[in-house]
């Protein structure tokens, strides 16, 4: 196509634009959501590192009460 | 040393949020996109307040998901992709009996000749008829059409939006394409 035809489907809507608090939202929804999703991780790789604890305290035989 | 992070194209200004994870970068991509993605929604779904709600969870979805975009295509076709999808699942969502047939296989598959005559065709639709006729499309009928005549997608851009192989792709917009003209013919008169 090109360039200088009349193309309808470009114009579309043009003139319609978001209101401007919209912007303030959507970046406050992804601190947000960062935010929760950095403290399930911060969980998840804490309880992750518990149960390799206990696993490794399992394997070795959970000896640690008979050395007491 | 200070970025000027409007100089930066959009592939440089993922890297930085992959990098930095600052917010100011979503911001300037925010302001290159967001209205965009709206007016897209508006197309598809006619109601503003709706287009407006949905323009806020594809931007969150999009933005939280900036670490899978690949760069294989542009950011635009990335995120445009996205917004007709959801427009998709929202309007499906909103009229959750209608199920739509397309029978891609059986039929001839010949469409680049056709394919410069039935353009002109379609840039002769009035704009201010346009959206009105859009309406009268099925929603996967109007995402095709509004993926190749105003976002310029190819059909390999727009198979892979839509999940598609390349000769469904090409029928589904032959047949979008025909009804338009067709719905247009039949509201306001055959001029050629």
């Amino acid at each position: 196509m090109n360039a200088n035809d009349y193309n309808p489907f470009k114009m579309l809507n043009n003139g319609e634009n978001l209101p401007e608090e919209h912007k303030e939202k959507v970046l406050e929804t992804i601190n947000t959501l960062e935010f929760i999703l950095g403290i399930a991780d911060l969980f998840t790789l804490t309880q992750a590192s518990i149960n390799t604890e206990i696993a490794k305290e399992i394997l070795s035989g959970g000896s640690t009460d008979s050395k007491e | 040393m200070e970025v000027d992070i409007s100089s930066l194209s959009d592939h440089e200004i993922i890297q930085q949020i992959l990098q930095s994870g600052k917010t100011a970068y979503f911001a300037e991509l925010y302001d290159r996109y967001a209205n965009k993605v709206y007016r897209k929604c508006i197309s598809m779904l006619k109601n503003k307040e709706d287009a407006q709600d949905l323009s806020h969870d594809i931007l969150v979805k999009a933005f939280l998901k900036i670490s899978s975009f690949e760069g294989n295509s542009s950011f635009s076709t990335w995120i445009y992709a996205i917004t007709y999808n959801k427009c998709i699942d929202f309007l499906r969502k909103k009229q959750k009996n209608r199920v739509v047939v397309y029978d891609d296989i059986n039929e001839s598959l010949d469409i680049e000749v056709e394919d410069e005559v039935e353009n002109k065709k379609i840039f002769e639709i009035e704009v201010e008829r346009l959206m009105e006729l859009l309406h009268e499309l099925n929603e996967d009928d109007r995402a095709i059409i509004l993926m190749k005549y105003q976002d310029e997608m190819s059909i390999e851009e727009i198979r892979t939006a839509l999940s598609l192989s390349p000769s469904a792709a090409k029928m589904r917009l032959k047949r979008a394409r025909d009804r338009l003209r067709k719905i247009y013919d039949k509201k306001h008169g055959k001029r050629h």
